[in-house]
C-alpha cells in the first residue's frame, strides 16, 4: 500500500514542471551566489576561499531557508492534492491504510524535495568551476565541503520543515492555514533571530532555530580565516544538540498527525476554520425548515416592481456596492486576518528590539517606528498583494460564480475598479492596525509622545504610493498572466528584483518602481531634503499605478472562453472605446511627466554616479595626481573661517584665509591645493553626486602665483610662485565657495547642510596636500582598476611617516577663529570660544576664536537647540539639543563632570575652559571630538532609553566619557601617521571612559559591557579581509583598537594596577602632549608602560600589544565541603592553554606561565550573573591542569578560571561552573 | 420579443466542434431545449448570454444584436449557469443583495423588498442569514434562480438546472420556474425529457451542434402517435432482433427486455401499438440507443 502511494505521488511529481523549475531555481541561485563577487563579498570574504566548507555552508543554509517557500507548493500540495480534486472520497473508501496513505504521500514528498535541494551543493559545486571565476579565490575541490552541509543541515532541515507542512495539511485540509503556518515559520524565525541576539541567549536562539542556522553559526563565529579555509563543519555542541531535538520535534509531529488523522470526507474540527464549518453546519441543519409541500404552480411569481438604472449615478453606487462587498469578502477571510496580524506582530516586534548597541535600547520615538513600518512592511505589502491580487482576479472563476458575474450588466471597468479600491481599503486597515500597534509600543516603553500626523504622513504618504503600485502591479501581472501560478511566480521575480537590482547595476530610482522608498527621518529635520524625492516618487507610483490598471482593465478576463485569442480579441474592443484611449493617452502623459520629473532631479540636476562609475573615477583620480603625494609642502599655522549658512534654503557661501609657513629646509615653489573631499565625500560611495552645487569662487595666494592646473571638477589646483617661499617664510591662502542644493539626488542627498543641524567639517575647505582618502580602499575594486593593493597605514617602522600627524598632513598646531552666520532663529557653533554674537542682514551672526594653537580639526554646526549648560571645576559644559530630545543629557553631563574630575586627576590638565556637546540630526551615527567640542549624533545618545532598574549600559554616559577623554587622547596627544596610532586615540579613549563607568556603575557593570567587545573583537579577527595585527600595530581595525585595546587596557590595569598605568600615562602626557613632529608611536608609548611594569609582568605587555595572544580556559571541576565553623573549603580544577596567532589566525599553542585570577562566587546578584564575588586570587598557571583552593564564608555557588574573562577566550562560557557543595 | 440565432458556429482550439450552422427561433414564454451530453446546448446558451463569442453566426434578441450590444443584453437578462458557485463565506441575502445592485436596482429600500420578495418565493427567506457555503444542492440552486430573477430579466436562461435535485427539490424548483411570466423568453435545456413535457410550450431537440427537430411538444408527442410499438421477449433474442429493427429505446421491465420500435405500420410477431411519448420522440431523433432502469 505505501509503496503503491509512494510511487504514485513520485510518478505524480515526475510528470510536472514544477519540481524542475525549483531545481533550476535553487541550483542557479547557489551557482550564482558563488560566482558572484559582490555577494561573496557581502559575506565577508576576502581571505577565505570561495569554495571553503564555511563559505559553500553558509550559501547553502541561507538559501534552504529561503527555498521554504518551496515545501509550501510540493509538501502542501501533496497532501491536499486528493481533497482539493475531489478524490479522497474514492480514495479513502479502498483499502488504503492510514499509515499507507501518509507515509507514501509523505516519503513522496520528502524525497522529491531532497532531489529539488540537491541543487544548492550542485550549483555551488558548479559556481566553483566556472571557467570565468578566479581560481585564486578557489581552493582544491572537496566532496565533504558540499556533502556535509548537505546532510547535516539541509536534508534535515528538509525534513523538519516537510513534517510540520504535512502535519498541518494532513489535521486542517486547508492551504490558507499552510500559508499562514509558513508565513509564521519565517516571521517567527526572524523575530526570534533577533529577539535573542543578545550575547546570553544565543544558546537559546540556537537551539530555537529550527533551520539550524543559528546554531552553525555559534559554532563558527570565531572560527579565523584560517580554520574557515579547512575546516569541515563539525556535528557537534549546538548544532547536534539542534538537529537532535528539531529532528525529535518533526518525528513527534509525525506521528502525533499518523494517531489523529481520520480518512474520512472531513478533516477534524482542530482548527478555528474547521470549528466553524462545524458550527455552521450544525447550526443551519437544525434551523433549516422542513422542505415544505411542493408549490402549486400556476399562480403568477409576485415580486415587487423595481427601478431599474444603469446611468452614470448607478454606476457610481455599483462601484460603492462592489467596492464594500468586496472589502467584507477580503477582511473576512482568515488568511488576511493571518497574516495582517503575523505583519503587525512582526512589525511591533521589530519596533520592541530596535537595539542600540550591547543591550541598550532607544526610545521608541515615532519617526524611528514609521522608519520600522516603512521598512519591514514592503515584504508584507509584497506577500499580501501577491496574494490577493491573485484571489481578487480569479476569485469569480475559482468560486465558480464568474458565469453568474460576467453576464451582469456591470462595466468591466466598475468591477475590476471595485476591487482594487477593495483592495487599497483592506491595507488601510492594516496600517490603521500597524500604526495602533506601534503606539502600543511605545506606551509599553512608556513614551507617550504621539506624532499622529507623522504617522499619517508616513503610512499615507511613503507606504501609501508604494501600496498603490504594487498592487497595480499585481492587479496588472494576475491579468495578463491568466495562469494564477505564473502570476505568483512572477511578483516573485518582481520581490527577487527589490532586493537584486541595486547590486546588478539598476541603482537608479526609476527604475525601482513601487520599492518602498530609502529616506532618514530626523527629529530634528523631518523628512526635510528627503521630501522632493519622497514626493516625486510618490506621484511616480500613482501614475505608473493608473497605467497598469489600465492594462490589467484591458486585460481583465471575462466570459467563458479563455483562450488567448479571444482574450486578446475583448482586449482589442476595449481599446476601440475613446474614454479607453482618452485614459490610456493622459495616464502615459502622466507617467512621462512624473517620471521625467524624478529623472530631471536625479540625472540631471543631480549628475548620478552609480558604483562602477565612482569606481573608475576614483582610480582616475588616484593614477592622475597621487603623484603629487610626494610633493614638499608648507604648512598651514591659523586658520580663519567665514561661513555664512543659509539652513532654509539650503545654501552657504564659505571662506577661509590660511596663513600657511614653509616649515621646510628649502625653498618652495610649486603649491597644491586640494577640495577633492567634496566631490570624493569621504565614506560615501556614490559620492560624486555631492559636487554637485558646489563650486570654488577663488583661491588667491598673497605672494604672486601663477595656475598651472585646475581641474575643478575633482578640486585639484596647483600653482607655481613667482618667487621661491624660502625656509620660514609666510604666505597666505583666500578661498571662497559657495554651494546650493538644487532637487534632489538619485541617492543620499547632502546631509551637511540642511534646514536644522547643519554640520560640516573641515572636508569642506582646502587641503596643500594631496587627498588619499578619495582613494579606492577595497583590494577587489583596486584590482578590478589594476591598481596595486593599498597601504592601510605606514609601518611602525618608516621614521619618515612620523613627520605627520594621523589627522593632517599640511599642518601641526594652527589658530583659529570663525564667524558663523546663521538663520535668526538659529544657533551656531564652531570651536574656540564665543567672543561676540550680533545681527547682520537680518542673520544671526557669532564669531568664535581658540586662545590657543588646536589640530586642524573643525566643524561648523547650526540648528534650533535648547541649551543646557553646567559646569565643573572652572570648566563650562553646555550641551545643545533639539527640543525634547532632554532625556539623556543629564547623563551627558554626569559623564562629562565625572570625565573632567578623573583625567584631570590623573592624567593631566584639561586644556580649554569649556566642554561642548552639540546635536546633529541622525544622518550618521557617530560622535566626534573637535576642539572644546563634541559633535554627538541625534540616533547615538539622544535617544537612549537607559533603565537603571534593569542595569542597561548607560550609553550616553560612556560614549560622552570617551568623546572627552578624546581631549587628552587626540588633541593632547597626537600620534604620529603610523600602524598603532589608534591605540593612542581609540584604546585610551575607551580605557579612559571604562573608568569612568566603572566609577559609577562598578566592576560588574564594566564587566558586561567586555563580554560584548569581547565578542566584538573575536566576530572582527573572523571577518578580517587582510591580515589581523597584534593591538599595537592596528590599522584602522575597529575590533582590534576599539574592542581588544578596551580589553588589554583594562587587563593591564588588573594587572599593574590603576594606579602605576595611570602614572604612566601621565608621564606619556608630560612628554608627548602637544608636541611638533616627529609625532610619537606605539613604540614610543610601550616604553612608559614597561617602565612600570614588574618584570615578572613584563609578559603581559608582550602578550597584549606585541603579539596576537588567546587563551583556552576552561574550569573542570568545582567542589566545596562545609566545615564545623560555617566556612567552606572549595576546590577548583582547571585546565588553561595559550596560543599565538598569526595573521589569518592560525593558532600555536605555546608553553603557559602566566597569572590568571581563579575566583569563588556566592548567590547571585542583581546586574551581576556570577553572584557576589567570594574569593579570587591570581594563580601562577605552569601547567595544563591545575587546581587552587579556597576557604569561603558563604555558600560558593560558582567557580572556575579567569571568571570576569579578562584574557581573550573564544569559549568564555566554560570558564565557570556550577560548585558541588557536599553536605 | 424574440429569440432568432441564425447560423451559428463554434469550433473550439481542441477541435470539438460545439455548434455547427445552428439555427433557431425562440419566442416569448418557456422554451424547452433538449439534448445529450456533449449536443452544444449549454455552448449555445453561454453564447447567448454574452459569455462567448461564436465564430460566425448572428443572434438578435427583438431589435438587439447580442453579439455587438453584449452590455444592452446583460440588462435584459437572467442567467442560471449549469454548475456555478456562489460566495460561500457570505449570507444568502447578501449574496443577493450584491446581484440585484449589480443587476441595476439601485435605489435601497426597493432592493431590500426584491431581495425579501425573491427570498420569500424561493422558500429561503428562513435560512438568508445563514453562510451559502453550508447550503444543500436545491437550497444552492433556488439561490441560484433568485439571483437570475432578480432585475426583471426579459430573457432568462436557466441551463440543466434540475440535475442532482431530488424529486421534492425538483419539484419545487419547477413550479417556481411555471410562475415566471409570459411576457420573458425562458430557455430551459435538459436532458431530462418528462421537464419539458411538463413546462414549455416550444422546444427543440438538438444532437451534434445543429436543431434536429422544433415545435411543441404536444406536436411533437402527436407525430409520433400510433408509430411506437412495444414488446417483451426474452434477453436471448434480443441480440438478433436488435440488428434488424429501427429500435427506439430497449428497457427492462421486470428484469424483462421491452423493446421500443418506430414503425409507420404495424410491424407484427408480437408487437402492440404504444402510448407515444415525448421520450419516444427524443430517441428517434438522436438515435440513441439506451438501456435504462
Amino acid at each position: 500500500m505505501f509503496w503503491t502511494i509512494l510511487r504514485m505521488e513520485l510518478a505524480f511529481l515526475r510528470r510536472r514542471a514544477t519540481p524542475y523549475f525549483y531545481f533550476a531555481v535553487l541550483f542557479f541561485m547557489a551557482f550564482g551566489a558563488t560566482v558572484s563577487d559582490e555577494i561573496q563579498k557581502e559575506a565577508g570574504i576576502g581571505t577565505v576561499f570561495r569554495n571553503a566548507p564555511v563559505t559553500v555552508a553558509q550559501t547553502m543554509l541561507v538559501l534552504t531557508v529561503i527555498g521554504q517557500v518551496i515545501t509550501t507548493a510540493i509538501v502542501g500540495a501533496a497532501i491536499l492534492r486528493d481533497v482539493q480534486i475531489k478524490a479522497h472520497e474514492l480514495l479513502f473508501t479502498t483499502r488504503v491504510t492510514r499509515l499507507g496513505y501518509l507515509g507514501g504521500r509523505f516519503t513522496g514528498a520528502v524525497l522529491a524535495m531532497i532531489a529539488i535541494y540537491a541543487a544548492l551543493p550542485l550549483g555551488a559545486m558548479a559556481g566553483a568551476f566556472a571557467p570565468w571565476v578566479d581560481h585564486t579565490t578557489l581552493e582544491p575541490f572537496q566532496l565533504a565541503t558540499y556533502a556535509r552541509p548537505f546532510f547535516l543541515v539541509v536534508v534535515p532541515d528538509v525534513l523538519i520543515v516537510s513534517a510540520l507542512f504535512f502535519a498541518v495539511g494532513a489535521l486542517t485540509r486547508s492551504m490558507f492555514a499552510i500559508y499562514t503556518q509558513g508565513i509564521a515559520f519565517v516571521a517567527g524565525f526572524a523575530i526570534a533571530r533577533r529577539a535573542l541576539d543578545a550575547l546570553d541567549q544565543r544558546t537559546l536562539s540556537a537551539m530555537i532555530d529550527p533551520f539550524g542556522v543559528e546554531a552553525y553559526q555559534l559554532l563558527t563565529r570565531y572560527w579565523t580565516v584560517s580554520e574557515r579555509n579547512v575546516r569541515q563543519i563539525p556535528l557537534s555542541g549546538p548544532l547536534l544538540s539542534n538537529r537532535l531535538l528539531w529532528l525529535g520535534i518533526a518525528a513527534a509531529v509525525l506521528l502525533l498527525t499518523f494517531a489523529l488523522v481520520r480518512l474520512e470526507a472531513e478533516p477534524r474540527s482542530l482548527t478555528w476554520r474547521g470549528w466553524r464549518r462545524w458550527a455552521a453546519a450544525a447550526s443551519s441543519g437544525s434551523s433549516s425548515p422542513r422542505p415544505a409541500a411542493a408549490g402549486t404552480p400556476g399562480l403568477a411569481l409576485r415580486l415587487p416592481a423595481v427601478t431599474l438604472s444603469f446611468g452614470r449615478a448607478a454606476r457610481v453606487h455599483q462601484l460603492a456596492d462592489q467596492t464594500w462587498f468586496f472589502f467584507v469578502t477580503i477582511v473576512r477571510e482568515p488568511l488576511f486576518v493571518a497574516i495582517a496580524i503575523i505583519g503587525t506582530v512582526f512589525i511591533s516586534l521589530s519596533e520592541w528590539f530596535t537595539d542600540l548597541q550591547h543591550g541598550t535600547t532607544l526610545w521608541p520615538v515615532t519617526g524611528e517606528m514609521l522608519a520600522t513600518i516603512i521598512a519591514t512592511s514592503f515584504l508584507f505589502i509584497v506577500i499580501l498583494t501577491t496574494i490577493y491580487a491573485g484571489e481578487l482576479v480569479w476569485r469569480e472563476r475559482q468560486l465558480h460564480v464568474a458565469g453568474t458575474t460576467d453576464a451582469l450588466p456591470v462595466p468591466t471597468a466598475i468591477t475590476m475598479a471595485g476591487k482594487f479600491v477593495a483592495y487599497l481599503g483592506a491595507m488601510g486597515i492594516v496600517g490603521v492596525f500597524s500604526v495602533l500597534a506601534a503606539m502600543a509600543v511605545q506606551i509599553l516603553k512608556g513614551y507617550h509622545h504621539f506624532e499622529l500626523g507623522l504617522y499619517a504622513r508616513g503610512v499615507i504618504g511613503i507606504a501609501g504610493p508604494t501600496v498603490l503600485a504594487v498592487a497595480a502591479l499585481a492587479f496588472a501581472v494576475h491579468s495578463v498572466a491568466n495562469e494564477k501560478y505564473i502570476g505568483h511566480l512572477i511578483m516573485v521575480l518582481y520581490f527577487v528584483g527589490t532586493l537584486v537590482l541595486d547590486s546588478v547595476g539598476f541603482q537608479r530610482v526609476i527604475y525601482h518602481y513601487g520599492f518602498a522608498p530609502v529616506y532618514v527621518y530626523s527629529d530634528m529635520n523631518h523628512f526635510a531634503q528627503y521630501s522632493g524625492l519622497l514626493t516625486g516618487l510618490a506621484f511616480y507610483y500613482t501614475a505608473g499605478a493608473f497605467v497598469l490598471l489600465l492594462i490589467a482593465y484591458l486585460m481583465w478576463p471575462r466570459g467563458a472562453d479563455e483562450s488567448g485569442r479571444s482574450r486578446r480579441a475583448a482586449a482589442a474592443e476595449r481599446w476601440r472605446s475613446p474614454t479607453t484611449r482618452l485614459m490610456g493617452g493622459v495616464t502615459a502623459l502622466a507617467v512621462v511627466a512624473t517620471g521625467g520629473s524624478v529623472w530631471y532631479n536625479t540625472a540631471v540636476l543631480n549628475r548620478f554616479a552609480g558604483r562602477k562609475d565612482t569606481q573608475h573615477a576614483r582610480a582616475a583620480y588616484e593614477r592622475d595626481f597621487k603623484r603629487y603625494k610626494s610633493l614638499a609642502s608648507p604648512r598651514i599655522v591659523g586658520i580663519h573661517i567665514r561661513a555664512d549658512l543659509v539652513p532654509e534654503r539650503r545654501t552657504m557661501a564659505l571662506s577661509s584665509v590660511y596663513r600657511i609657513v614653509n616649515k621646510q629646509q628649502r625653498p618652495l615653489d610649486t603649491l597644491y591645493a586640494s577640495i577633492s573631499s567634496v566631490p570624493f565625500h569621504a565614506g560615501v560611495e556614490t559620492g560624486l553626486t555631492m559636487a554637485q552645487g558646489y563650486h570654488v569662487d577663488s583661491l588667491v595666494w598673497s605672494r604672486p602665483a601663477g595656475r598651472l592646473f585646475a581641474d575643478s571638477a575633482r578640486g585639484v589646483y596647483l600653482y607655481r610662485l613667482a618667487h621661491p617661499l624660502a625656509p620660514g617664510d609666510t604666505i597666505a591662502l583666500a578661498f571662497g565657495a559657495h554651494y546650493s542644493a538644487e532637487g534632489y539626488p538619485n541617492n543620499d542627498p547632502n546631509n551637511d547642510i540642511v534646514a536644522n543641524g547643519t554640520f560640516l567639517d573641515g572636508n569642506y575647505f582646502p587641503d596643500l596636500v594631496y587627498d588619499d582618502g578619495a582613494e579606492l580602499t577595497d583590494d577587489d575594486r583596486r584590482k578590478a582598476e589594476h591598481l596595486p593593493p593599498r597601504e592601510r597605514a605606514p609601518s611602525i617602522h618608516n621614521e619618515a611617516a612620523r613627520a605627520n600627524s594621523r589627522l593632517s598632513a599640511d599642518a601641526d598646531w594652527v589658530t583659529f577663529d570663525a564667524v558663523v552666520s546663521t538663520a535668526p532663529d538659529q544657533i551656531a557653533i564652531a570651536p574656540g570660544y564665543l567672543e561676540r554674537e550680533w545681527t547682520e542682514n537680518g542673520r544671526r551672526v557669532f564669531s568664535y576664536k581658540m586662545d590657543k594653537p588646536i589640530l586642524k580639526v573643525f566643524s561648523i554646526q547650526s540648528g534650533r537647540y535648547v541649551v543646557q549648560r553646567d559646569s565643573n571645576q572652572g570648566v563650562a559644559i553646555d550641551v545643545y539639543y533639539h527640543p525634547g530630545h532632554q532625556v539623556d543629557v543629564g547623563r551627558m553631563i554626569e559623564g562629562t563632570k565625572r570625565g573632567l574630575a578623573y583625567y584631570t586627576a590623573n592624567f593631566s590638565p584639561y586644556q580649554f575652559r569649556q566642554l561642548r556637546i552639540v546635536e546633529f540630526p541622525r544622518y550618521q551615527e557617530f560622535a566626534e571630538s573637535f576642539p572644546n567640542t563634541v559633535a554627538f549624533s541625534e540616533g547615538l545618545g539622544f535617544i537612549a532609553r537607559v533603565r537603571d532598574t534593569d542595569n542597561d549600559l548607560d550609553w550616553p554616559l560612556f560614549v560622552t566619557a570617551h568623546e572627552l577623554a578624546h581631549q587628552w587622547w587626540g588633541h593632547q596627544i597626537t600620534p604620529a601617521d603610523q600602524q598603532g596610532a589608534a591605540v593612542l586615540t581609540e584604546s585610551l579613549a575607551e580605557y579612559s571612559a571604562l573608568m569612568v563607568m566603572e566609577g559609577k556603575y562598578g566592576a560588574a557593570h564594566v564587566q558586561r559591557f567586555l563580554r560584548y567587545e569581547l565578542d566584538r573583537y573575536l566576530q572582527g579577527r573572523a571577518t578580517e579581509r587582510r591580515a589581523e595585527e597584534p593591538l599595537m600595530l592596528t590599522e584602522d581595525q575597529q575590533y582590534i583598537h576599539y574592542s581588544k585595546g578596551s580589553l588589554a587596557f583594562y587587563a593591564l590595569r588588573d594587572y599593574i594596577g590603576e594606579d602605576s598605568l595611570n602614572a604612566a600615562l601621565r608621564r606619556f602626557l608630560r612628554d608627548k602632549a602637544f608636541q611638533q613632529p616627529p609625532y610619537t608611536n606605539t613604540v614610543e608609548f610601550l616604553t612608559y608602560l614597561r617602565a612600570v611594569t614588574p618584570d615578572s609582568l613584563q609578559y603581559v605587555l608582550h602578550d597584549l600589544f606585541e603579539t596576537i595572544t588567546l587563551y583556552d580556559n576552561k574550569a573542570t571541576g568545582a567542589t566545596a565541603t562545609r566545615s564545623a565553623d560555617g566556612t567552606y573549603a572549595v576546590h577548583v580544577t582547571f585546565d588553561a592553554r595559550k596560543f599565538r596567532g598569526d595573521s589569518l589566525g592560525t593558532q600555536t599553542e605555546i608553553p603557559i606561565a602566566d597569572y590568571i585570577d581563579v575566583g569563588v562566587f556566592g548567590a547571585p546578584e542583581k546586574g551581576n550573573a556570577l553572584g557576589k564575588l567570594l574569593a579570587v586570587r591570581k594563580v601562577h598557571v605552569t601547567q595544563r591542569t591545575m587546581s587552587a583552593d579556597f576557604v569561603v564564608p558563604e555558600r560558593p555557588s560558582k567557580a572556575g578560571i579567569d571568571p570576569f574573562n579578562k584574557l581573550i577566550d573564544r569559549t568564555p562560557e566554560d570558564n565557570v561552573r556550577t560548585v558541588e557543595v557536599k553536605p | 420579443m424574440e429569440l432568432v440565432i441564425q447560423n451559428l458556429s463554434k469550433t473550439y482550439s481542441n477541435g470539438v466542434r460545439a455548434l455547427a450552422g445552428l439555427s433557431l427561433t425562440v419566442p416569448n414564454g418557456m422554451f424547452g431545449l433538449l439534448g445529450p451530453n456533449g449536443a452544444g446546448k449549454s455552448t449555445l446558451m453561454r453564447t447567448v448570454a454574452t459569455l462567448q463569442r461564436p465564430d460566425s453566426g448572428t443572434i438578435r434578441l427583438g431589435t438587439l444584436d447580442v453579439l455587438a450590444q453584449p452590455d444592452e443584453v446583460r440588462k435584459l437578462l437572467g442567467y442560471l449557469p449549469q454548475e456555478f458557485g456562489l460566495y460561500p463565506n457570505l449570507s444568502a441575502e447578501m449574496v443577493l443583495d450584491h446581484f440585484a445592485s449589480l443587476k441595476g436596482v439601485s435605489v435601497r429600500q426597493e432592493r431590500k423588498a426584491l431581495v425579501d420578495a425573491l427570498l420569500q418565493q424561493t422558500n429561503l427567506y428562513e435560512v438568508r442569514a445563514k453562510r451559502v457555503g453550508g447550503f444543500s444542492g436545491g437550497m444552492k440552486q433556488r439561490l441560484g434562480i433568485a439571483i437570475a430573477l432578480a432585475g426583471q430579466p426579459q430573457l432568462l436562461i436557466v441551463d440543466e438546472p434540475t440535475a442532482g435535485l431530488d424529486p421534492t427539490e425538483r419539484r419545487r424548483f419547477l413550479n417556481l420556474l411555471a410562475d415566471i411570466s409570459e411576457d420573458v423568453i425562458v430557455i430551459l435545456s435538459t436532458h431530462i425529457v418528462d421537464d419539458i413535457r411538463e413546462l414549455c410550450q416550444r422546444m427543440a431537440i438538438i444532437d451534434r451542434g445543429q436543431v434536429v427537430l422544433a415545435g411543441d411538444p404536444r406536436g411533437v408527442i402527436d407525430a409520433m402517435r400510433g408509430r411506437v410499438w412495444s414488446r417483451t421477449m426474452p434477453r436471448a433474442d434480443l441480440p438478433a432482433f436488435l440488428a434488424s429493427h429501427d429500435v427506439i429505446s430497449t428497457r427492462l421491465v421486470s428484469g424483462m427486455p421491452t423493446v421500443h420500435v418506430y414503425s409507420e405500420t404495424d410491424p407484427g410477431s408480437g408487437f402492440a401499438s404504444a402510448e407515444a411519448g415525448l421520450e419516444d420522440a427524443y430517441f428517434h431523433r438522436i438515435g440513441a440507443l439506451t438501456t435504462a432502469e
